[in-house]
């Protein structure tokens, strides 16, 4: 068509999402980088400035002590989510980022040990234990997973059954491309090796359950922003058994129960690993995000996200100009290449033509990007609270683009 | 270059150096072009390797870094008219803008040449 047709954006559903019915027109595929919020996420987080506003346990008046019971009921709650059985195994931090340099800073390394991770591993769970190697003689391994997505277990049982390797730390879902990897089979690889297994559950934990009970790996990583709740809140959640192996890195408020001008009491984890105020009203608003996923449930969630899928397979795979990075189409995140067109200058036209948000760049994968010899691409990610529509609007636009941009 | 934090959208690995191109493939392109009906007197076999040539260097001067806000600054105001026009804009802007270029030195050398 010659001339611009007007858009029709009907069927948007925007009830529970605040941000869909103050943007009734915007697609917004970008939710492997951030989630919408649903609104009893935000009365969440304003219910802590408007009701509570004191700090959980330093203050005995009832304020503070109710600020306490809420966030004793948030870690119960989240621990709950994660299939662990003790409040204590959950650790706040302020993201999945935060959570695996406390990970990684916090461990008691040996000299000589080995970290494992794949090369699919987003910057947060590849830098820090690159830094740590800097610092300390802890080495890393990478295992590679290539540019279709194929790995050989072989190859990781090779580095896991080294002595010298301690901790393996993979991402559950890539925030790059569609992977299924055998989590399962991995875990017990990794135990039998006397390796254990963190799990940066960040690009999960909105689309499917995690769990410890059903995996029996021992640590967990995510970032409530990225599964509806706020940002600036996330958790590192561990078996137990494995605060032995931990001391923290980081003092300060919370963290003793006791001091002197020379040595100080840790106060029991995990508080200890808590240094500072906590992101008190963020936390409400996390409880909140997982009373709304359980309230919706995974199994409606993944058959949302299984149709959005199909619809995007249909739409895209015959697209010219379009390739398609990774093992293939059928999932709620795809990243591609339309013909020879620069990902950042697709993910603009998308917005500024047709008011779609995508993603372009080399997600915080430099080093996948690096090691393939890839050029950046576009991510598109949705979630459960995309529509047909929208999936269809994607799909006019990328048929639009393609036949008159490239 | 689009600046888009660190995300990493300006670490394309294809990238074709400006200079290389208006100084060498621009000029070849300008001349394989105008020069192309010619082409029907050498035989259709050298006539598709002389249009794979011109289609090859116009698909390469997309690959340039040049102003790319600016292009997609006036693509997108064009497309609330025309998407095609749209379309057509930004996929000739690196050419448009080349082309403005060489006649600007052109304006430069004869009005120097002028003076002298
Ligand atoms: C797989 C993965 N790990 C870690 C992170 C870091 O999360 P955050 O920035 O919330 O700390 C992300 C964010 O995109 C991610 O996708």
């Amino acid at each position: 068509m010659f001339f611009k047709k007007k858009l029709n954006h009907e069927n948007v559903e925007s009830g529970d999402f605040p941000l869909k019915s103050n943007h009734p027109d915007v697609v917004f595929l970008d939710n492997a980088c951030t989630s919408l919020k649903p609104r009893e996420v935000i009365e969440g987080i304003s219910s802590y400035y408007s009701e509570f506003g004191s700090c959980a346990l330093r203050s005995v008046h009832k304020l503070g002590k109710q600020t306490t019971t809420a966030v004793d009921h948030a870690r119960k709650k989240i621990s709950q989510f994660v299939g662990l059985k003790k409040a204590e195994e959950v650790i706040f931090t302020r993201g999945a980022t935060d959570s695996i340099n406390l990970l990684c800073r916090s461990f008691q390394w040996s000299e000589g040990d080995e970290v494992i991770i794949s090369s699919l591993e987003h910057n947060s769970n590849l830098l820090p234990w690159i830094a740590l190697g800097e610092g300390q003689r802890v080495n890393l391994n990478i295992w590679n997973i290539d540019k279709d997505g194929r790995f050989d277990l072989k190859e990781l049982e090779a580095l896991l059954s080294k002595k010298e390797s301690k901790l393996l730390s993979l991402c559950s879902d890539s925030n790059i491309i569609p992977i299924d990897l055998p989590l399962a089979e991995i875990i017990s690889l990794a135990h039998k090796n006397d390796v254990l297994v963190h799990l940066d559950a960040s690009q999960t934990l909105l689309h499917r359950p995690l769990n410890f009970n059903d995996l029996n790996f021992d640590f967990m990583s995510f970032s409530f922003h990225k599964i509806l709740g706020p940002t600036g809140i996330g958790a590192l959640c561990l078996k137990e058994e494995h605060y032995d192996k931990m001391k923290p890195a980081i003092l300060g408020g919370e963290t003793v129960v006791n001091v002197t001008n020379k040595a100080y009491v840790l106060s029991d984890p995990p508080h200890c690993y808590e240094a500072g105020i906590g992101s008190y009203a963020e936390i409400f608003g996390a409880v909140k995000a997982i009373e709304y996923i359980e309230k919706i449930g995974y199994s409606q969630i993944q058959k949302k996200e299984e149709e959005l899928s199909l619809l995007m397979q249909e739409g895209l795979e015959s697209l010219r100009g379009m390739t398609f990075l990774g093992p293939g189409l059928n999932s709620h995140l795809v990243n591609l290449y339309l013909g020879e067109m620069d990902s950042g200058e697709l993910s603009i036209l998308l917005d500024k033509n047709y008011n779609i948000m995508t993603r372009a760049g080399v997600h915080c994968g430099h080093y996948w990007y690096n090691q393939n010899q890839l050029n950046p691409s576009l991510r598109i990610s949705a979630a459960f609270y995309n529509t047909e529509s929208d999936i269809q609007r994607l799909v006019e636009a990328l048929q639009e683009v393609s036949k008159n941009y490239l | 270059m689009l600046d888009t934090g660190c995300c990493g959208t300006n670490l394309r690995n294809d990238r074709i150096s400006f200079w290389g191109y208006f100084t060498l493939a621009f000029p070849a392109l300008i001349v394989l072009s105008a020069m192309y009906p010619l082409s029907f007197l050498i035989g259709s076999e050298r006539r598709g390797k002389w249009k794979t040539i011109v289609v090859s260097l116009y698909e390469m001067s997309k690959r340039i870094i040049l102003v790319p806000k600016l292009k997609l600054f006036i693509s997108t105001k064009i497309y609330l008219i025309s998407p095609v026009l749209s379309g057509f804009t930004f996929k000739l802007f690196n050419l448009f803008w080349m082309m403005s270029m060489w006649f600007l030195l052109a304006w430069i050398v004869l009005t120097i040449q002028r003076l002298i």
